[in-house]
């Protein structure tokens, strides 16, 4: 079964917020080449699915919610990461790239790193699974293939909002005319 | 309630007002309707974004934790010693922690007020003096009993394994109106249904003026003649939400409810806290573990209040069970493994079951500002009494998963296999497993600027005024003198609602 035939609507950013996002990046070019195969590692399946529509998605979606954090956890990230591309080397000792093996020994090697006996090395990986997961099971697809159904335990219809943006002028206006006036 | 956003503001502002809030969450937003219906002039500053509830409410998880919580929702306390790494999840958007919380309401428990009547000497926290505060809270936030329809099978079963160990659930009472079970509240209700303080507290103080800035940064309080005067701040402006133009707002009061990670750092830009030496100490966090067990049978754990039942059997151990559950995708990051054995596991979610303990732990943490940052680093030293009490947490949940017929439970210690008998729970229970390698969540930051009979033991009077500096007001949870052992969204509203009441009573000293 391709990837679009379990796939329902195209991940959005929420119908598009109505307030205005910042738009902030971590990673470079290099780094977002490393994060791929990382995470096609992390969630094969044994399947030959193509699942490129996923990771092309994944990747940029994984940015923006660490690129939400402080310059500590950035760093934290970028360190690990680029640990993380040295992983055959951790685990093996064999001078060579993780984004650089094949899919399966990517995922052999990040298996090993995760049962690892030097507890840092351990946890290298943490950070990354829990990002990758977070973000990965939330495509409609990984979703799907979770079992999740998106239903509630009723299925009564969201509420209307009911708080109101105004311009500054406005409150502004308001509040000299209650107040005397800013200052 | 009239929200400014900061981000779409073109330009710096100045203000003056009676009353500054500096931050809208639980304790911010409480002090600021008492305030508004007191018949003053009040403005909110919130560092955060603000999100219309229609707006959050269709965030899929990872967007509301890059929108709406601290840090992308990856803030955390720093271990020192036998101590796991551990994830403390905070709000920074207008309406705070309590868009993420699970709506769960507890009273503060009176053996605890008892305590700080008799040890903190703080006589104006007995259960009798807290009582209308807790009553005004719970009319306000509308909290009732979960309805029995709302008891997710989830639930269900980590009832079943406690009464096998003899252990009695009760129904949790939840700010929750009209809720329909779908186990998202902590990445903001989807339906509107929780009483956050966005949809219950702000909103009711609009009709009195109250006005909310959205994006605003305080960096320091404006002192003159010894007294707080105002805030200093900049906006968080496109494209990157980094500081861009210059605000201030000058109040007769100043009002700090940033939070027990950053109210210190605020609070220490007026020289407070030097005196004590107590400011950013004592800082308590309640350390979860949750378990996630497999059964046979369709569990379908999201159809459901995502909390729905609670045992206080184990509170002489320092131990709460609460019954929990998550975002799917929250689950499966958790699970063992990577590769296909993530798949094989993550494939199962139908049959995933959730249980969740807490710890009633010791004031083990430390908050430190780091040059160049907004956010400052906790460090966390956990007590030998307090990780005997979450390994036994886990055992008592594991324990209650086998009892309620799991097949397999995956223990919150990570690279460790899932367990499949009561003799693997009972080598975990006493394996004594290093603390770092132990998966550990807080809710429920509190305490860095604790209230206290004088400025030797604490930061903050009774009162919630600081002792080092007339004008100003602390009134969120960095004042609990304390561990709760207990969620802590009601007894901070509680605590903010005293102090807005008596700093209101008290307005003229406060104005003059």
């Amino acid at each position: 079964m391709s990837d679009d035939e379990t796939r329902g609507p195209a991940p959005s950013a929420a119908d598009g917020p109505l307030s205005r996002d910042f738009e902030r990046r971590t990673f470079s070019d290099r780094e977002r080449a490393v994060i791929r195969p990382l995470a096609e590692a992390v969630f094969y399946d044994e399947s030959d699915r193509d699942l490129s529509d996923r990771f092309d998605w994944l990747v940029p979606e994984v940015d923006r919610l660490v690129s939400a954090t402080s310059w500590r956890v950035r760093l934290a990230y970028r360190i690990t990461l680029s640990l993380l591309s040295f992983a055959p080397f951790l685990v093996s000792l064999r001078f060579c790239r993780l984004s650089t093996r094949p899919v399966t020994e990517r995922a052999a090697l990040l298996a090993r790193l995760d049962h690892h006996p030097i507890g840092v090395l351990r946890l290298l990986l943490v950070p990354w699974k829990t990002a990758l997961a977070f973000v990965y099971y939330e495509h409609p697809a990984a979703l799907a293939e979770t079992g999740y159904d998106d239903t509630c335990a009723t299925g009564a219809p969201r509420r209307p909002g009911i708080l109101g943006v105004v311009p500054l002028a406005e409150v502004t206006s308001r509040r000299s005319r209650a107040h005397g006036g800013p200052t | 309630m009239t929200i400014v956003r900061g981000r779409d503001l073109t330009d710096g502002f100045t203000e003056s007002c009676d009353v500054v809030v500096v931050g809208s969450g639980a304790g911010g937003a409480v002090f600021a309707r008492i305030a508004a219906e007191a018949g003053r002039d009040v403005i909110v500053l919130e560092e955060g974004g603000y999100y219309a509830p229609e707006e959050y409410g269709r965030f899929r998880p990872s967007e509301s934790l890059a929108r709406l919580g601290r840090e992308g929702g990856m803030s955390a306390a720093i271990g020192l010693g036998d101590t796991p790494l551990i994830v403390v999840n905070m709000g920074r958007a207008v309406g705070g922690s309590s868009l993420w919380t699970g709506a769960v309401c507890f009273r503060i428990p009176d053996r605890v007020l008892d305590e700080w009547v008799r040890e903190h000497g703080l006589t104006d926290l007995s259960p009798r003096h807290m009582e209308s505060a807790f009553e005004e809270v719970e009319r306000n936030l509308e909290v009732q009993e979960v309805p029995s329809a709302m008891i997710s099978r989830s639930s269900a079963l980590f009832a079943e394994g406690g009464r096998q160990m003899g252990v009695e659930f009760a129904r949790l009472r939840r700010n929750t109106v009209g809720c329909d079970g779908c186990s998202r509240c902590t990445f903001g209700c989807p339906h509107g249904a929780k009483r956050s303080v966005d949809l219950s507290y702000l909103p009711q103080a609009r009709e009195h003026g109250a006005v909310v800035y959205s994006d605003c940064l305080v960096e320091r309080v404006v002192v003159e003649r010894e007294r707080a005067v105002g805030v200093r701040g900049r906006i968080l402006g496109p494209p990157q939400g980094r500081p861009t133009h210059r605000f201030e707002v000058r109040a007769k009061l100043v009002v700090v409810a940033c939070g027990t990670l950053h109210t210190p750092k605020l609070l220490a830009t007026a020289g407070v806290g030097r005196a004590s030496r107590q400011l950013g100490r004592n800082v308590t966090l309640h350390p979860g573990f949750r378990v996630t067990a497999l059964f046979d049978e369709e569990v379908l754990g999201w159809r459901g209040a995502m909390q729905s039942i609670t045992s206080d059997h184990f509170h002489e151990e320092g131990i709460l069970l609460n019954s929990v559950y998550s975002a799917p995708s929250v689950l499966a990051a958790g699970m063992p493994g990577v590769g296909p054995t993530l798949a094989r596991y993550a494939r199962q979610m139908r049959h995933v079951a959730v249980f969740g303990g807490m710890v009633h732990d010791s004031a083990g943490g430390t908050i430190r500002s780091i040059p160049f940052s907004r956010e400052p680093a906790l460090f966390y030293r956990m007590d030998p009494r307090d990780k005997a009490r979450g390994i036994r947490a886990i055992a008592l949940l594991a324990e209650m998963a086998f009892l309620a017929g799991a097949r397999e439970v995956m223990i919150p210690m990570f690279g460790a296999p899932p367990i499949r008998t009561m003799d693997d729970v009972r080598r975990f229970a006493s394996s004594a497993p290093p603390g770092p390698r132990l998966e550990c969540f807080s809710q429920h930051p509190l305490g860095s600027a604790r209230m206290a009979t004088d400025a030797l033991r604490g930061v903050v009077s009774s009162r919630g005024e600081t002792f080092e500096l007339g004008g100003l007001v602390v009134a969120d949870g960095s004042v609990v003198p304390s561990s709760l052992g207990v969620n802590s969204q009601v007894p901070v509203m509680a605590m903010a609602t005293r102090i807005a009441h008596l700093a209101m009573e008290d307005w003229r000293r406060h104005a003059a």
